[in-house]
């Protein structure tokens, strides 16, 4: 099975742009969501082997939000 | 007295605001430049849109200059102080900066004192303001030149001076040099801000910074000469 990278950032262009280049440039399964709650839902379901995400976000900081992805 | 502090906190103010602005710029321009990059790998080189799309990427990179530059200003970034030689210092830069120098027929001449005291302070801005007035230099001797970078020490001050032998700097010029934004490169070529922030770096450090110039209608050798002279106590 591929690798899965997730990828949180609130700032559609962004995560795009970045979505774009990960699939372009990697062997890797790149999900994405615009939205740091439900990246912590998909994480308790899902298993992810990197997670990119943005910082300042409403609803949950990056930090937080990898705090939460390493508990579940 | 006064009017200074009101100065200050206006400076403060605009220091606040520059750096919120800076950040607001800095994701769309991220934006323009990635998906740019994606599209230029899609196009060939030889098509128009090819082109357009390469001045989209080189006018919005001077536009990130703008910004990286206000922003390594007003970010007040750790300053981190350590004893720092600073003839390492200009030994990393100058390293650095090489293939940009040697072409076009210049050449450098070194001349650093073996002995320095260290100086407290921090490497990283030490050596931004080194590659600011160095790449000053190389600028303005773009049809080739000498750039003579010394260090001495003189019991009391370490002495750096980097000189050039290009156009120097009009008399009309010589008051605005450090002021943010003045430039006298073509648009798009410099942002005006590399002695600025040099400046406020150097006032950080206690430290003196002063120029000697003559243009070619003043000298038979036109040339400009930053010296900065640092506290160094053994
Ligand atoms: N060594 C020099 N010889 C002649 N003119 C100089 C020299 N150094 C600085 N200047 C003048 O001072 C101006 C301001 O310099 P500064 O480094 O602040 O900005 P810049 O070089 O124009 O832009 P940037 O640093 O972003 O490339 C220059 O545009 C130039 O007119
Ligand atoms: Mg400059």
């Amino acid at each position: 099975m591929a690798e899965r990278i997730l990828i949180v950032e609130d700032e559609p262009h962004m995560l795009k742009l970045l979505s774009m280049i990960l699939r372009d440039k990697t062997p890797y399964e790149v999900i994405i969501t615009n939205n740091p709650i439900e990246a912590v839902e998909l994480a308790k379901n899902e298993k992810f082997d990197l997670v990119i995400t943005d910082l300042k976000m409403p609803g949950l900081h990056g930090l937080q939000l990898l705090e939460e992805v390493k508990k579940a | 007295m006064e009017e200074q502090s009101y100065y200050t906190e206006k400076l403060a103010s605009l220091g606040t605001l520059a750096a919120g602005v800076a950040h607001e710029i800095n994701n769309p321009l991220a934006i323009i430049l990635g998906f740019t990059e994606i599209l230029l790998e899609k196009t060939h080189p030889d098509s128009e849109e090819y082109d357009i799309l390469k001045t989209i990427e080189k006018q919005a990179t001077n536009a990130k200059r703008i910004v990286e530059n206000l922003l390594s200003f007003v970010r007040h970034k750790e300053h981190k102080e350590q004893l720092v030689n600073i003839n390492d210092c200009i030994n990393t830069v100058l390293d650095m900066m090489n293939n940009t120098i040697m072409i076009n027929n210049r050449e450098v001449k070194k001349d650093l004192q073996e002995t320095l005291p260290l100086i407290k302070g921090d490497p990283g801005e030490l050596q931004q303001v080194l590659f600011n007035i160095i790449n000053n230099a190389i600028y303005v001797m773009k049809g080739g030149g000498i750039l003579c970078i010394s260090t001495k020490y003189d019991g009391h001050w370490i002495i750096i001076s980097i000189s050039d032998t290009g156009c120097g700097i009009p008399k009309e010029h010589r008051q605005r040099i450090f002021d943010p934004f003045f430039t006298t490169k073509e648009v798009g070529k410099g942002t005006g801000l590399g002695l600025w922030v040099s400046y406020n770096i150097i006032k950080k450090h206690n430290v003196i910074i002063t120029f000697e110039t003559k243009t070619k209608e003043e000298s038979e050798k036109p040339g400009t000469t930053f010296i900065i002279k640092l506290p160094g106590e053994r």
